[in-house]
């Protein structure tokens, strides 16, 4: 095996190197619960035994043959062992996978790519340390196909929240895929946690260019900044001047982070749009979710405890 | 003599009349020329037009490099009846300096290709290989086979190719060999791309190759065949494929000749699109034309469907449910909830054009 384009550069880790040593063991220990469970969910659904037994001779430190071959290969076989079809959790599954990890979610995931981030799992039990880790992600994804590449990206939920794996996020995020950006960007407790603002901003903004639904994104209002609420005051001047459409959660997004031109656009298009219409719906529910109380002012008391993934999903016709 | 000829003939006799459009002389030939092109043309679409009902009006271009391609082209096959290619890797007209250069090119075949295609509603498949070409450069074809079995299990990847002989080297020869093996390992099916210079005997000298190496014909393509080939290859047991080059070397009447004379057996037609001068709508003219011939719908099928749905099918990457029904994952990631048995139309944003940033 040819090894010069192996080895990537390390991304400098901010963190001190005890502290991502001690992360890192703690991330192992954590990561062959996952791996359990994914296990199960598998023999549930398909041959579990052909999966158990790869996922077992990727955890070998062997020393012979290739080792990243094999995890090539099983990789790449892995739709045709188990086949693709909807892992479909039921209550109790996710439920189980919420309390392992707060914001996991793999109601979208198909059993190949359960198998795939279960395969990265198993291979990494033998690596020293995230900066190992994330040179893997590397190697995969520059020689992933597209299904590949979304099934890495998915797997981030999973991996360990070390600043190592930031330039491997990167790429999701400037990804001109849209299914693989949305792999990594949707319904993932990894982003939130770890991307620092400017990342997160693009992030955020991109997924209107891609034309992709905000709420699936986690960590909105946690992560909202004044900084990402400029951008989208430029934005929505840009689009509202080309006469474009704009998907509505941007009021949302915008209500959680208003700077002063924030403030005045989401007064100025409450005023003007009509009772009853889709904008208008938007706006109000945007506006009970602002941390500002002139903002919130703009829309009638709602019922408490209003489930907002839940009505954005149903407001906004965007499909992934 | 037609009713419009007639009237023509009357009309202008030996006279020659101006063009309507330049103010040319147009002479009573080029008066005459024109309008057997014309009934041509017309008698064409009368015969697809008999053609489609029924036949779900589904083609495949099993041989086509499509990172070559725009978008136009991608809008233009799939209103013509594409709903799936075979992107084979091949050079790229410059030769490529170092394996890393192989690498992108092989993700890109198995990643934002088939996103790009999947926008259209077309299915995109591709073939792996070291093309004989770059075979002959020594250091660098070793790289590329060390890298290649990192590719070859991948999903969608139909076959080893093209592969065989360019110049007929020592290297070439050697890379071949090597590749046939890899394809008996990673239980592939090989796309043979046949030598354009000294064609017949290259071409016999790539199956006594592959004989020599023990792979079935049954599961190989000998891609760029002509007049002088297809006898031996069909006689061999091997597919055989024909690239429709727009006006030298394969036409569209010549392959409706051989279909004819040789029948629709193991017969398939691609357009092998690229950078070069080259027609990415070969396979639904040539189905045209083959009708125009009085071929039978089953035949024309058979050679701009089925038949590479069968040879390219043979590892299982490759399926009619692909684009008929597609599984939930497939649709939900990547070809926005479309499948063509439901008629729905490719999700191609028109006015987004920010779609890929
Ligand atoms: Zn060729
Ligand atoms: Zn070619």
């Amino acid at each position: 095996m040819n090894d010069r384009h192996r080895d990537s550069p390390p991304f400098p880790p901010d963190l001190p190197d005890h502290a991502t040593a001690s992360a890192w063991v703690h991330w192992q220990a954590s990561r062959s619960a996952w791996q359990d469970l994914l296990q199960r969910w598998l023999n549930a659904r398909t041959d579990g035994s052909w999966y158990a037994r790869q996922c077992q001779y990727l955890a070998l430190p062997t020393e012979i043959g290739r080792p990243m071959d094999l995890l090539f290969r099983t990789i790449g076989q892995a739709p045709r062992k188990l086949g693709k079809q909807d892992l479909a959790l039921n209550d109790a599954e996710r439920e189980n996978a919420n309390a392992l990890q707060a914001g996991f979610n793999a109601s979208r995931w198909s059993v190949d790519q359960a198998a795939r981030v279960g395969m990265i799992l198993a291979a990494s039990s033998r690596l020293p340390n995230s900066t190992v880790f994330a040179a893997l992600l590397d190697e995969l994804a520059n020689h992933g196909d597209i299904q590949e590449q979304i099934a890495l990206y998915q797997g981030f939920a999973l991996y360990p929240r070390d600043p190592a794996l930031l330039r491997r996020a990167g790429e999701a995020i400037r990804s001109g895929i849209r299914p693989v950006f949305a792999a990594f960007a949707l319904r993932s407790p990894w982003p939130q946690a770890m991307l620092t603002q400017s990342m997160w901003n693009q992030m955020i903004v991109k997924t209107f260019f891609l034309d992709l639904p905000l709420w699936p994104v986690q960590g909105l209002a946690e992560r909202a900044n004044e900084n990402l609420g400029e951008i989208l005051c430029d934005l929505i001047a840009e689009r509202t001047a080309a006469g474009r459409s704009l998907n509505p959660e941007i009021w949302r997004l915008l209500a959680l982070c208003p700077g002063e031109r924030g403030h005045t656009r989401l007064r100025q298009r409450h005023a003007g749009s009509p009772a009853g219409s889709h904008e208008m719906h938007a706006l109000q529910l945007a506006a009970r979710e602002s941390p500002h109380a002139d903002i919130r002012s703009l829309a009638p008391a709602g019922p408490s405890g209003i489930a907002f993934s839940d009505e954005w999903a149903q407001l906004t016709q965007w499909q992934e | 003599m037609s009713d419009i000829q007639h009237a023509i003939e009357e009309m202008f006799s030996e006279r020659s009349a101006a063009c309507p459009c330049c103010g040319a002389t147009l002479s009573p030939e080029m008066l005459r020329d024109l309008l057997r092109q014309a009934e041509h043309l017309q008698g064409e679409h009368q015969a697809f037009r008999r053609l489609t009902p029924g036949a779900g009006g589904m083609l495949i271009d099993p041989h086509a490099h499509m990172i070559a391609r725009t978008t136009d082209d991608y809008e233009a096959m799939a209103a013509s009846g594409v709903v799936a290619v075979i992107e084979p890797a091949f050079w790229l007209g410059q030769a490529r300096t170092n394996v890393g250069s192989f690498v992108d090119y092989f993700s890109t075949i198995t990643g934002f290709e088939r996103f790009r295609a999947a926008q259209f509603g077309i299915r995109h498949y591709c073939a792996i290989g070291l093309n004989p070409k770059e075979a002959n450069n020594r250091e660098l074809a070793d790289a590329v086979l060390d890298v290649l079995p990192r590719y070859l299990g991948k999903e969608g990847v139909v076959a080893l190719g093209e592969i065989g002989y360019d110049e007929q080297t020592e290297l070439e020869d050697r890379a071949f060999r090597a590749q046939i093996e890899l394809a008996k390992e990673f239980d592939l099916p090989i796309m043979i791309h046949t030598p354009h210079r000294d064609k017949k005997r290259g071409t016999r000298r790539t199956m006594d190759t592959l004989e020599a190496c023990g792979f079935d014909p049954a599961r190989c393509v000998i891609d760029h065949n002509n007049e002088e080939t297809v006898e031996e290859v069909l006689d061999r047991g091997y597919w055989c494929a024909f690239t429709i080059y727009p006006s030298t070397k394969m036409g569209n009447d010549r392959l409706a000749a051989i279909v004819e004379r040789y029948g629709p057996e193991r017969i398939i037609v691609d357009s092998a699109c690229d950078w070069g001068v080259s027609d990415p709508l070969a396979v639904s003219k040539s189905a045209r034309i083959m009708a125009q011939h009085g071929l039978d719908e089953a035949t024309i099928r058979q050679v701009v469907y089925h038949n590479a749905l069968k040879v390219y099918g043979l590892n299982g990457e490759m399926r009619e449910t692909d684009w008929l029904d597609p599984a939930p994952v497939d649709q939900r990631t990547l070809y926005g909830g479309n499948s063509v048995l439901r008629g729905q139309a490719p999700r191609v944003e028109q006015d987004n054009p920010d779609r890929i940033v």
